[in-house]
């Protein structure tokens, strides 16, 4: 999603441009483009009178943020204790095989975003692999790949879409 | 009063003081890494702790607070055990070769190692080396091994910015450098970045220090503990051998510095237990060493410059002032020392010259600014004022002057990068700033023709509200300024010793005096302004080479090499120590004409220079841009100058830190006048015609275009003009 | 018409929404049931709602049928017409539905029989699977906001205190510090200005009670703090929940919205006078803001780095006023006390440890979910009777309490009752909760080095003990498991392990140890075979297993080699198959493709080389 400078500024003044509401506008800002990026860092900092450097220190130290552009798909591997004992390692090897990409990473093609949590607190579910917001409990290898398959089938389909209209 | 035990030993302490401190005036050693006088603790080398009775886990000490019955130990075997496992562990990231090699005392002495050991790994090549807290710190815990496995962060040394160097390799993440940066300076260039193992100390993406907006004050260079941080000048120079207690004299603030010389040679300049600038921490001994300073008398002979004894040099002088006498024009900068400046006055005294004035133009409407008459709630109004890049040191005094802090408001039209520190920024049109005062401090309603929005004047008007006001204005960048009676205004200028000259008096401007057909003979101390017509013979007494042809060239010292005193923006006289010996032939100005005069048969002594007329200084007409003109020319005051040389024009770092020697132009501007960055253009005013190469810039507002005030460019002030490219 | 008040309703369906249940598409359930109460006009009568999670997550999504508390489990949206033309219209509960302790057991109807609930004490959880989190009229169905009635109208300051402190209650999310007494220092700490915090930064793995409490009770939250700012004479309060936890931030701000509307947030609360206002604040990402300094610094909206205590945020907490922080168990436990007594209270529980405690089982355990149980309650009661031991017939190994704070607790100590003390003693820590449970096929090596990664990457990294000790560790660790290990490394482990703990500023580097130094502790003989046998005991560690085929078992059917992604298995159909050891990746594919008739795979420790 490109940065509209408005956006960010509306966000910055729901929160009545507090120095403290900081997290909040960063959380939005995320919330709306997946990731933050570095002219909304600069606005925020100009808006809330607050030096780039603290904004970017923050941006770096909570996990919830992402100073690079996020994959159009969120592949959230679970590593909760609870995910852990039941076998996530193995999944998320597996993920990281099927997507050539380790935890933190973006996929070349911009499709997906591998990530890791530390408990999504739905520990019986475990181990839990989420993707773009949709939990799939349970998850073996074989269940993760045929997951994954089904979004990488979603990728391939769009182009041919947009090839048909041309015609 | 709060009596307290540390190793068995009673101790008086005041509330709120900190074990540590406490200790540390009772002469009980504590290790530290982290702590740093005048910085918050930190607590996080986690060196200094102490255990107190009562507490199962040792604490930090220079984070806890003294209570009454408080029993400390310092020095306990458990103590010792986890200083060294926190120290071994800091060293497990930084290269500690050398520091654990059986074979110091060989190496030390043979000067050289027999097991090469790169900066990776050791401190044989670090600048560092002989002046390192970790090297000191492993020599009092006795620390002979590293029992953990080494990791080298393996990041690239950051060499691409002026004036120092940074290598996080050798960072072990003590903060000083990042509350230095935030705390004391409020600059926020550094901080830490990221967690855990990842945990790194940087600026905003990474970017350069130059494009993140630092003013290199070196503070954190200075105290850094470790090699992470280094002065790139004095890097290879080796250690200094003593320092010298004296002033900076490259502004009206006159920081109290530290000149640390090895042999005869500056080394660096640092703070003396304050907060200076870069041109106090960095500029001083790259000027002193310049190459390109001339450190023997010239003389023309023919076409050819001839280098001379000082005897000839000043047979020559004598020859032509006694020839010329009040014919002659004298044109001294402002960077001299007093006995320098008093001795010029006795000079032309005695010449009966009438024509004495300084090299740049001169504010007359100055007065000592008191620091410790500010009283209540403070807010300070900032008008057309760099306070940062010209006036840092004072900007930190003004900061801490109350418990609460005071508030500040800035009004600008350029971006002088204050807005991070401030509470408001109004920025109004250029030549609009008065107006924006007299909406601020307007009783009733008036209406508002600026471009800050009406919501900001009322942000102001509540900032202002029960406070003791003070504005702060550069007369040389804004003129005309009214405002009620209760705001007191300080005019602020960069030229040291303004306020010994004012009072002194001078008998014309600048360009009156160049103006002047009657002057024969034209004698120069700083540098050469911009010339309109021939004399018969100039003489130069200064640093570096002048920019005009000259016939006689007297080589003065640096104020690194003299002893004397200046007057600063307090009106306080500070003292100038002789750091080194002046190098080469090169001697003081005051002893240069203390010859003359005595060559002159003119007695110097005890006689008091003639009080001159003073001169007030001109009101700038507020003209309009318009078809033919249409872009705004915005002249500054360039407090960044030594007797007149830009230090921009001297040192690579100051080029590339200000550009002084550059105009600005605003980035939209630029694209539509279709300028290049770095090409050079024409800017064309009624009766201005410069040359300049553009930067471009987002600081400058749109359709405007600033300088920095040089001699060289003659009679210039802020006005109306036409811009054209050079092809 | 006039919207029926929730007590008019003849039956109420309560469906799960806790993050569990949703996951498991309990809304579409809602829906369907909501469509199908409808289409037979019973929407007069019955009532369809939401509630928050039932804590028996692992049977989720659960639907419960107030007022008799029928229990139905693992419900499907096909499940629903029958559910309604069974037991609401004819009255008949659906047996197929319900709870079987095994599968030829008779169904067990009402929720309080089944036993992972009838060993259970609710306190804070006493209103679950009873009300509807998004709907305070629920809320003061039962008794809600009546403590608050009676602290505000009948107590001064002073006597709510002292009901707290009498009531024996202790910070549920740690330490345990005597809530009664830190609330009475932030009371005498001088300003007028206090602030008063709900830490609901939930950060150790496995745990998610305060989580299920702002979900499913945030009213019991809310009130709890007003209690307590009225004690603390505070009149702002801030709850700061995980990032993690969008459900619970969404269902505590609509909470707050209707706690205003009722009058029991904002100005002159019901009329005595006080006025007090909360804010959610969301947390993002950062374990280490669970540590209350770094809470506070992160509340102010900058990076979340503990600072030294003294001095503590009761004296000097956000923006240097005295703040008064307890997390989400605590407040939710405020409510009750001062409505039911401190007696009644104290006499739950042992000596020193009050009340009861919310778990988090998890892990290998048969029933996963939140127990709440009173003080002194052993692990084996918790494991074997409410958690219904580990599945699959496996042998239990050990339970691991505190998050990475805490430490394992082995089989030897199952009758360890369970407080603040007796954990502590044992090398671990109450912590917030979480209790994850272990079998033979944990590697405690192996978990040792998940905990301590976990920690030194939430580090915030001032300490050179916590961001270097940790990082030693690991690479220790990391060396054990690829079977690398040396002599000397448990020893060297222990020290800087001590080292660590007592070198380090806040509670995450004082703890960090805690899991490594137990496992040594408990299952040294699991760390022995690592570094001397180069063997995984618990086939985990992937460096010190294998894969193989087991000849006498495999059947040839081809399907371990089609699934290897990396062409390991060879082999004809009908014949026996072989993993190559050089190309395997150790996937562990084969073993779960393995069909169940044969079971030919198997893990293998030592290695085959």
């Amino acid at each position: 999603m490109k940065f509209i400078p408005k956006e960010v500024i509306k966000i910055i003044n729901k929160y009545h441009v507090k120095k403290s509401k900081l997290l909040a506008v960063l959380t939005d800002i995320q919330a709306k483009y997946n990731w933050l990026p570095p002219d909304a860092i600069k606005l925020v900092s100009e808006k809330l009178c607050v030096p780039l450097i603290d904004v970017y220190g923050v941006a770096s130290f909570y996990h919830a943020f992402s100073l690079t552009p996020r994959g159009k798909h969120i592949v959230t591997v679970c590593s909760g204790t609870a995910c852990h004992v039941r076998g996530a390692p193995i999944i998320l090897d597996r993920v990281q095989d099927q997507l050539g990409i380790s935890p933190g990473c973006t996929t070349k093609d911009d499709q997906f975003t591998l990530e890791t949590v530390n408990c999504l607190g739905a520990c019986a579910l475990a181990p839990i692999v989420v993707v773009d917001g949709h939990y799939h409990g349970q998850s073996t290898t074989q269940k993760i790949d045929l997951v994954l398959t089904k979004y990488k089938k979603k990728k391939k389909r769009k182009p041919t879409k947009k090839s048909r209209k041309k015609k | 009063m709060i009596k307290l035990e540390i190793d068995k030993k009673e101790i008086m302490a005041k509330k709120g003081e900190t074990v540590l401190e406490v200790a540390q005036r009772h002469g009980i050693y504590i290790p530290t890494l982290c702590y740093q006088k005048d910085l918050v603790p930190y607590g996080g080398c986690r060196l200094c702790i102490v255990e107190v009775k009562g507490w199962s886990i040792p604490v930090a000490s220079c984070t806890l607070p003294v209570e009454d019955g408080m029993v400390v130990k310092t020095d306990t075997p458990r103590l010792k055990k986890l200083r060294r496992f926190s120290l071994q562990l800091i060293l497990s990231e930084h290269p500690h070769a050398c520091l654990i090699c059986d074979k110091e005392e060989e190496c030390a002495k043979y000067q050289e190692c027999i097991e090469k050991s790169a900066v990776t790994f050791g401190c044989k090549f670090c600048a560092r080396n002989g002046d390192c807290e970790l090297q000191e710190l492993v020599e009092k815990l006795g620390i002979k091994e590293i029992p953990f496995e080494f990791s080298y962060r393996n990041l690239e040394i950051e060499k691409f910015d002026p004036f120092f160097e940074r290598d996080y390799n050798l960072c072990i993440l003590c903060g000083r450098c990042v509350r230095m940066c935030q705390e004391v300076r409020g600059a926020g260039i550094l901080d830490f970045q990221h967690r855990g193992p990842e945990t790194l100390v940087g600026t905003a993406y990474n970017l350069s220090h130059l494009e993140i907006g630092c003013q290199f004050c070196g503070a954190c260079v200075d105290v850094c503990p470790t090699g992470a941080l280094r002065d790139r000048y004095s890097k290879w120079l080796g250690l200094p051998e003593r320092y010298v207690k004296t002033t900076c004299a490259l502004c009206n603030i006159g920081c109290s510095i530290k000149i640390n010389v090895r042999a005869n040679t500056v080394v660096s300049s640092t703070p003396d237990n304050n907060q200076i600038c870069v041109r106090g921490r960095f500029g001083i001994a790259p000027l002193v060493h310049h190459p390109k300073r001339i450190i023997s008398p010239m003389l023309r002979k023919g076409e050819r410059l001839v280098e001379v004894e000082w005897e000839e040099a000043f047979d020559f002088v004598c020859t032509k002032l006694n020839e010329y006498r009040a014919k002659t024009g004298i044109l001294f900068s402002p960077q001299l020392t007093i006995e320098a400046i008093n001795s010029v006055y006795g000079l032309a005294d005695h010449l009966q010259c009438e024509k004495l004035a300084t090299t740049s133009a001169l504010e007359t409407n100055l007065k000592p600014l008191d620091l410790k008459g500010f009283r209540g709630d403070l807010v300070f109004v900032i008008v057309n004022t760099d306070m940062i890049s010209d006036f840092s040191p004072l900007l930190l005094k003004l900061r801490s002057q109350q418990k609460i802090k005071p508030a500040f408001i800035v009004i600008d039209a350029v971006d002088s990068k204050l807005t991070q520190i401030v509470d408001l920024w109004l920025r109004p049109e250029l030549g609009k700033e008065v107006d924006v005062l007299k909406l601020l401090f307007a009783q009733k309603k008036m209406k508002n023709t600026t471009a800050v929005s009406t919501q900001d004047i009322k942000l102001g008007k509540d900032l202002l509200k029960k406070k003791n006001i003070y504005l702060l204005y550069n007369p040389y960048n804004i003129k005309n300024i009214t405002v009620p009676k209760y705001v007191k205004k300080i005019p602020l200028t960069a030229k040291i010793n303004a306020l010994k000259i004012i009072d002194m008096g001078v008998d014309s401007s600048t360009m009156d005096l160049l103006q002047d057909k009657n002057i024969d003979c034209l004698y120069l101390l700083g540098t050469a302004p911009k010339l309109n017509r021939k004399y018969k013979t100039i003489i130069v007494q200064d640093c570096f080479p002048p920019q005009v042809r000259f016939d006689l060239f007297l080589p003065t010292a640096t104020f690194a090499e003299v002893n004397g005193s200046v007057v600063n923006i307090e009106g306080k006289i500070k003292r100038i120590r002789k750091a080194i010996e002046p190098l080469g032939k090169s001697k003081s100005d005051d002893w240069i004409i203390a010859q003359i005069s005595k060559r002159l048969n003119h007695n110097t002594k005890n006689r008091k220079p003639k009080k001159r007329k003073t001169i007030i200084s001109a009101i700038a007409k507020n003209r309009k841009v318009g078809e033919k003109y249409p872009i705004h020319l915005i002249v500054r005051e360039n407090s960044y100058s030594f007797r007149g040389h830009r230090l921009s024009d001297l040192m690579k770092g100051f080029e590339r830190l200000r550009g002084d020697g550059y105009v600005r132009v605003n980035k939209r501007t630029a694209k539509k006048l279709r300028v290049k960055d770095g090409a050079e253009i024409k800017i064309i005013g009624r009766t201005l015609n410069l040359v300049m190469p553009a930067r471009i810039t987002e600081d400058v507002p749109e359709n405007s275009v600033l300088v920095y005030y040089h001699p060289s460019m003659g009679a210039v002030n802020s006005q109306p003009v036409r811009v054209e490219c050079v092809h | 018409m006039k919207k029926k008040t929730n007590k008019e309703f003849r039956l109420h369906l309560l469906i799960c929404a806790g993050t569990g249940c949703v996951a498991n598409r309990s809304y579409e359930i809602k829906e369907e049931l909501v469509k199908e109460i409808t289409r037979r006009g019973l929407n007069t009568e019955v009532r369809v709602a939401i509630t928050g999670c039932n804590g028996y997550c692992e049977r989720g999504p659960i639907l419960v049928v107030q007022p008799d508390g029928v229990f139905y489990q693992k419900v499907r949206k096909e499940d629903v017409p029958c559910i309604v033309e069974e037991h609401i219209l004819k009255g008949k509960p659906v047996e197929s539905l319900m709870y079987r302790p095994s599968p030829d057991a008779p169904p067990i109807s009402r929720m309080m029989d089944i036993d992972f609930f009838k060993h259970q004490t609710s306190v804070v959880f006493r209103n679950r699977s009873r009300l509807d989190p998004e709907d305070i009229e629920d809320y003061l169905r039962f008794d809600g906001y009546k403590a608050l009635k009676k602290a505000l109208v009948e107590m001064n300051s002073g006597q709510i205190i002292a009901e707290i402190k009498l009531s024996g209650l202790r910070g549920r999310g740690g330490a345990g510090f005597p809530t009664g007494l830190k609330w009475e220092l932030c009371r005498k700490s001088p300003g007028n200005i206090k602030y008063i915090v709900c830490n609901g930064d939930e950060g150790d793995p496995g745990a998610f009670m305060d989580r299920s409490v702002l979900e499913a009770d945030p009213h019991a939250v809310i009130e709890g703090m007003i209690i307590g700012a009225r004690a603390i004479g505070a009149h702002k309060g801030f709850i700061y929940v995980r990032k993690e936890y969008p459900l619970a931030v969404k269902r505590v701000k609509i909470a707050l919205v209707q706690a205003e509307e009722y009058g029991f947030v904002g100005e002159n609360i019901l009329g005595t006078g006080c006025d007090f206002s909360v804010d959610v604040v969301q947390g993002s990402g950062a374990f280490v803001c669970g540590e209350e300094t770094a809470l506070l610094t992160s509340i102010e909206g900058r990076v979340g780095r503990p600072r030294p205590r003294p001095p503590y945020p009761i004296e000097k907490g956000l923006w240097g006023r005295p703040t008064n922080i307890n997390n989400v168990e605590t407040w939710a436990n405020v409510p009750q006390i001062i409505s039911k007594g401190a007696e009644w209270f104290s006499g739950i529980g042992t000596k020193r440890s009050k009340g009861t405690k919310i778990f988090s089982l998890v892990g290998k355990i048969n029933n996963t979910g939140l127990v709440e149980v009173p003080m002194g309650i052993t692990v084996r009661e918790i494991v074997d009777e409410i958690g219904g031991g580990i599945p699959g017939g496996k042998e239990f190994k050990a339970v691991q309490t505190g998050g990475p704070s805490g430490g394992c607790i082995p089989k030897s100590l199952l009758d360890l009752p369970i407080d603040y003390e007796s954990l502590v003693k044992a090398g671990s820590m109450m912590g917030s909760g979480g209790m994850i449970v272990m079998d033979e096929d944990t590697c405690m090596v192996d978990i040792a080095r998940y905990f301590l990664d976990f920690t030194l990457h939430e580090s915030c990294g001032k300490c050179p003990s916590c961001r270097l000790g940790t990082k030693q560790m690991v690479e220790i660790l990391d060396r054990i498991t690829e079977g690398e290990g040396k002599e000397g490394d448990i020893e060297f482990l222990e020290d800087i392990g001590k080292n660590v703990k007592l070198a380090s500023l806040c509670g995450l580097g004082q703890t960090a140890a805690n899991p490594v130094l137990t496992t040594i502790k408990y299952f040294r003989d699991e760390y022995l075979a690592h570094i001397k046998e180069k063997r995984c005991p618990a086939l985990v560690c992937k460096s010190l297993i294998s894969y193989v085929i087991d000849p006498e078992l495999c059947g040839g059917c081809t399907v371990c080699a089609k699934n290897c992604p990396s062409d390991a298995i060879t082999g004809e159909p009908k014949e026996i198959y072989t993993i190559d050891q050089k190309k395997c990746t150790k996937c562990g594919i084969c073993l779960t493709v393995c069909p169940p008739k044969f079971k030919a795979v198997k893990k293998v420790s030592p290695p085959v080389k």
